[in-house]
């Protein structure tokens, strides 16, 4: 069976449906930037066309792409989604991650130090 | 004195006599803060030390305590952790503590316990809207030194 780059939870997959569905688009596009106390935070944008180098994950019924610059951060994450009055977001469970942000959102992974500017934020 | 140089005196002298009296009322007004600092210790400066609530604040909060039997309050807290040394915590709250300062905006209240309230002095709290994540978030601090770009943690002055 072919490893999932990226798979996602019931409840990640449920949202990205209703977000596709609303706002009538194709696919969620999955990215990483150099920010942050840590390294590199993700980035989440619509989509409409797989780019040529895009990798295309379908999980759960759902088509995220990743931008081939954030494959190698994110290969074996876990996407979930969690709902509660003060916060919705999307999470990322990453087994590459070796540090993180007290707030959860950047991370480091062992080759985050070439993608990483100097300086940081 | 020559004619021209003191038709100049002339000319500038309302600008100078202008500038004296704005420093003047500058230094007799800082000296009246100091006074009133002094004299009464638990009250605060009010606008200035405000924290502030956005539009977009209000709105999500309004949202909340429609869902809700009773007004629930926004807390803003200070943790120690993050990159930079502290972090922020929302949370929902039914009552103020004796301790707390209340922030009231078009029938929204914020409160912040009295610890706290030194660390975000002056800060705004938003709610933002993205994609990737919808949640209460401290725009703008300016008694924060610095901090960490995902806006959660940041250091203290």
């Amino acid at each position: 069976m072919k490893k999932q780059v990226l798979s996602l939870t019931e409840a990640a997959a449920t949202r990205v449906r209703l977000l596709l569905q609303q706002r009538q688009r194709s696919f969620l596009k999955l990215g990483v930037k150099a920010r942050g106390c840590n390294g590199l935070s993700y980035t989440l944008n619509y989509a409409d066309e797989k780019g040529k180098f895009d990798e295309l994950v379908e999980h759960q019924g759902v088509k995220i792409l990743i931008d081939p610059k954030a494959l190698m951060h994110v290969i074996g994450t876990k996407m979930d989604f969690v709902d509660d009055k003060l916060r919705s977001e999307f999470i990322f469970i990453n087994p590459n991650s070796t540090g993180q942000c007290g707030c959860g959102e950047t991370f480091m992974t062992g080759s985050s130090s070439k993608a990483a500017k100097p300086g940081g934020i | 004195m020559t004619t021209s140089s003191r038709s100049l005196i002339q000319r500038f002298a309302p600008y100078f006599s202008a500038r004296i009296r704005q420093n003047s009322r500058l230094l007799s007004s800082s000296s009246a803060v100091q006074e009133a600092q002094l004299s009464s210790p638990e009250s605060t400066s009010p606008s200035a030390d405000a924290v502030h609530m956005t539009d977009s604040c209000v709105r999500r909060m309004k949202e909340l305590q429609a869902d809700e039997a009773s007004d629930k309050l926004l807390r803003l807290s200070i943790e120690a952790g993050g990159c930079s040394g502290f972090q922020y915590n929302f949370s929902l709250d039914d009552k103020a503590n004796d301790d707390d300062r209340i922030f009231e905006q078009d029938g929204v209240k914020l409160v912040v316990d009295s610890i706290s309230l030194d660390f975000v002095k002056g800060a705004t709290v938003d709610y933002v809207e993205e994609l990737i994540r919808s949640a209460f978030q401290v725009s703008a601090n300016p008694s924060a030194l610095g901090g960490c770009g995902c806006k959660s943690s940041f250091m203290a002055k």
